[in-house]
């Protein structure tokens, strides 16, 4: 609140008071009462600065009443709000009340204050007065009554929207309900004819006063009209926001004042926080329904898709447990065949646990026979190395004959050329030579054959030892071929004994897996039972699953239909949500 | 004529008698250490390039007072020549100067070497 606004609030009552209340008593009880001219001299005179005492005092209570409004314009963080909605609300009433005070008191007080001064009035004279001062307050009261609540109107409407629900301030401001206040304005404007009618009839002179009673009576009319014009306008527009929509509920009608047009706001603004909040409600219902019946359309479109798949899979197991069904059947029949196989195993398997038997005994037998190999094998082969020194010995002997030999065959040829070089010697001799001639050349025939034997002799060594050469390479080749045999004969003993223990254990084997075979002939009977009872089932299942089917694809249609009921709720709910908003 | 036959690989020759002093092994020299002059030995496998498989004989003999040691494969014996068979050396042979004569002995032709031109050959080391 602009402060030339207070100040013109506050200096409101006194000027309407002072320019207006007391020229109008003054004209009013010196037409109407018969003062002593003294005293209407004093009371001309110095009534209007009584009047300005009294305005004063009046200054002083109006500025304590206003403060509070005062301090929360000027400071909206005060927190005096409702105090100042108070203050605002019941200025007006007490300001005209005290106004009214003032003339109904004061001018009687100064009617005695005159007595006591000896200003020839007397008690008739006071009791006089008292009308003219209670009908001057009232019009005056009146006036300002409905000036200060036109001015305050704004600051009393601003309040008013801060507090919200101003209840408890409301309660505790003064009333002046429009009872009260069409009361007084006919009262007053009754009581001002009547009072202006027996003066002018009494003096037919002063009929600008009876204007002048028409004047105040005009203008009181025209504020109360007014003031009640004014919150029915506003209360009227606030209606039209809210037909109009556009949050029209949202919107508080003010608090003008402490009558039945206060009320009515007040209950209407009661009415419509009640409306306000059952419309948040069913928004948030609205909102929470919407929401869900999303989530419904969006979970029934998933088990209707889930459905579907199921459907889809129920249908391929049914088609599954056909082909299951027709696959055990051929299944049956394979391990009917393959109990009749290992039948066949079962009598091969006791056929082959003889023969296994029979292996062992050969196996034994071979081993034995073995033995009796490395035995003479042995014996052979010391016979080989008794051979070889014996050879060995005959070789050195051989060489010792072929020493001789070469020994005669040396000799045979020194004879040799002994036997030549006689003959030389005796042919050289001439005829005396003859003799001896023929004696040397019988020596060296003697000779040359001697030496033709030696060298047959060491021909035949020769031959000999490298019979015997070749023979020691046999007699070793053998004895080589010998360690061979023998150490391939204790392989073969080895491979024996391990033939022999693995055809023990084959053959152990061979009666496990014949007593196997057995069992599983027994076991393949029973697979082949147990397989066409399966089979019995496969086909039940199928039958089963098919009716399975049948029954989700009705579950599908329905999760379908439940899916468009659900979009249908959805879009109710959406709509239900803009409605409602409109209201907010 | 007796002659000391010799072979010489396929080659059968042949030295009067009268030349020849002894007979004997072919690998040391008979003359060593006896202070007689110095003996020519002419080795003649190799002279006629033929290549001996057992080892070499030697023939101890004189020429001019010569002591002259030949070395052969094989030494055969005394042999008689029969003097009507003894052929002089032909003329177109005349070139090969080492024999002087032919003869023959039980169907086997014999070269009669000439001391005289044993010079001809080249001395062994």
């Amino acid at each position: 609140m602009k402060n030339r606004k207070a100040q013109l609030i506050l200096a409101i009552p006194d000027l309407i008071a002072v320019f207006f209340g007391v020229p109008l008593l003054i004209i009013f009880i010196g037409h109407s009462v018969d003062l002593p001219p003294l005293a209407m001299k004093v009371l001309t005179w110095v009534g209007p600065l009584w009047a300005l005492l009294l305005a004063a005092e009046l200054q002083v209570f109006s500025r304590r009443r206003l403060r509070p409004v005062i301090v929360h314009f000027s400071n909206t963080e005060s927190g005096q709000a409702e105090r100042a909605f108070v203050a605002a609300l019941d200025f007006p009433l007490v300001t005209s009340l005290h106004m009214l005070g003032h003339f109904a008191l004061g001018v009687p007080a100064w009617g005695l204050i005159m007595m006591v001064l000896g200003t020839g009035l007397n008690w008739g004279h006071i009791g006089a007065v008292l009308i003219p001062g209670i009908m001057t307050g009232a019009v005056v009261g009146s006036i300002i009554f409905l000036v200060e609540e036109k001015l305050l109107h704004a600051q009393v409407s601003q309040l008013s929207g801060q507090l919200g629900d101003s209840g408890q301030a409301y309660q505790r401001s003064r009333r002046m309900s429009l009872s009260w206040r069409l009361g007084i304005l006919f009262l007053v404007t009754m009581s001002l004819a009547f009072s202006f009618g027996l003066i002018i009839a009494r003096y037919p002179g002063i009929w600008y006063l009876a204007g002048l009673g028409l004047a105040a009576t005009l203008t009181i009319a025209y504020l109360t009209a007014q003031s009640i014009n004014r919150a029915v306008k506003l209360l009227t527009g606030k209606m039209q926001g809210i037909s109009g929509g556009r949050g029209g509920l949202t919107q508080r009608l003010p608090i003008l004042g402490n009558d039945e047009l206060g009320d009515l706001c007040r209950e209407y603004n009661r009415f419509t926080q009640q409306v306000l909040q059952l419309i948040r409600e069913v928004s948030n219902v609205a909102s929470n329904l919407a929401a869900s019946s999303q989530q419904l359309a969006a979970s029934s479109q998933e088990m209707s898709a889930s459905s579907q798949e199921i459907s889809s899979t129920v249908q391929q197991i049914s088609k599954g447990t056909a082909v299951q069904s027709e696959r055990l059947t051929q299944m049956a029949k394979e391990v009917e065949k393959l109990s009749n196989s290992i039948k066949l195993i079962e009598s091969q398997g006791r056929m082959t646990m003889v023969s296994s038997q029979k292996a062992i005994d050969a196996s034994q037998s071979g081993a034995e026979k073995n033995y009796e190999a490395v035995a003479r094998m042995g014996e052979i082969y010391q016979s080989a190395a008794l051979t070889n020194q014996k050879v060995q010995e005959l070789q050195n002997k051989s060489k010792e004959i072929g020493v001789v030999v070469s020994l005669i065959s040396n000799l045979s040829q020194q004879t040799d050329f002994l036997a030549l070089n006689a003959a030389i010697e005796a042919a050289r001799a001439g005829e005396a030579g003859k003799g001896f001639s023929v004696v040397a050349d019988e020596i060296r025939v003697l000779a040359v054959e001697a030496g033709n034997s030696a060298m047959k002799v060491a021909s035949l060594i020769s031959q000999v030892e490298k019979e015997i050469a070749n023979t020691v390479e046999v007699i070793d080749r053998s004895r080589s071929t010998i360690d061979a045999s023998k150490a391939t004969v204790d392989q073969t003993e080895q491979s024996l004994k391990v033939i022999n223990s693995t055809v023990a254990v084959a053959g152990t084997m061979v009666k496990q897996i014949a007593e196997a075979t057995r069992n599983q002939s027994k076991s393949a009977g029973e697979v082949v039972k147990l397989a066409s009872d399966v089979s019995t089932v496969a086909i039940d299942t199928a039958a089963s699953t098919q009716q399975v089917a049948a029954a989700v694809e009705e579950l599908t249609a329905s999760m379908e239909e439940l899916t468009a009921l659900a979009q249908t709720l959805s879009q109710s709910a959406d709509k239900l949500n803009g409605l409602v908003s409109e209201y907010e | 004529m007796r002659v000391l036959a010799f072979a010489i690989g396929e080659h059968r020759l042949g030295l009067p008698a009268e030349y020849v002093s002894s007979v004997g092994r072919g690998e040391h020299s008979p003359s060593g250490g006896s202070g007689q002059s110095a003996v020519q030995e002419y080795n003649l496998c190799r002279a006629f390039g033929a290549a001996s498989s057992e080892g070499l004989r030697a023939i101890n003999c004189e020429w001019n007072g010569q002591a002259i040691r030949l070395l052969v494969d094989h030494i055969v014996g005394l042999v008689d020549l029969d003097d009507q068979t003894l052929a002089v050396w032909p003329s177109m042979l005349s070139g090969i100067n080492l024999f002087y004569a032919l003869g023959m002995a039980d169907t086997k032709m014999y070269l009669l070497l000439d001391l005289s031109q044993i010079e001809t050959l080249k001395p062994r080391a």
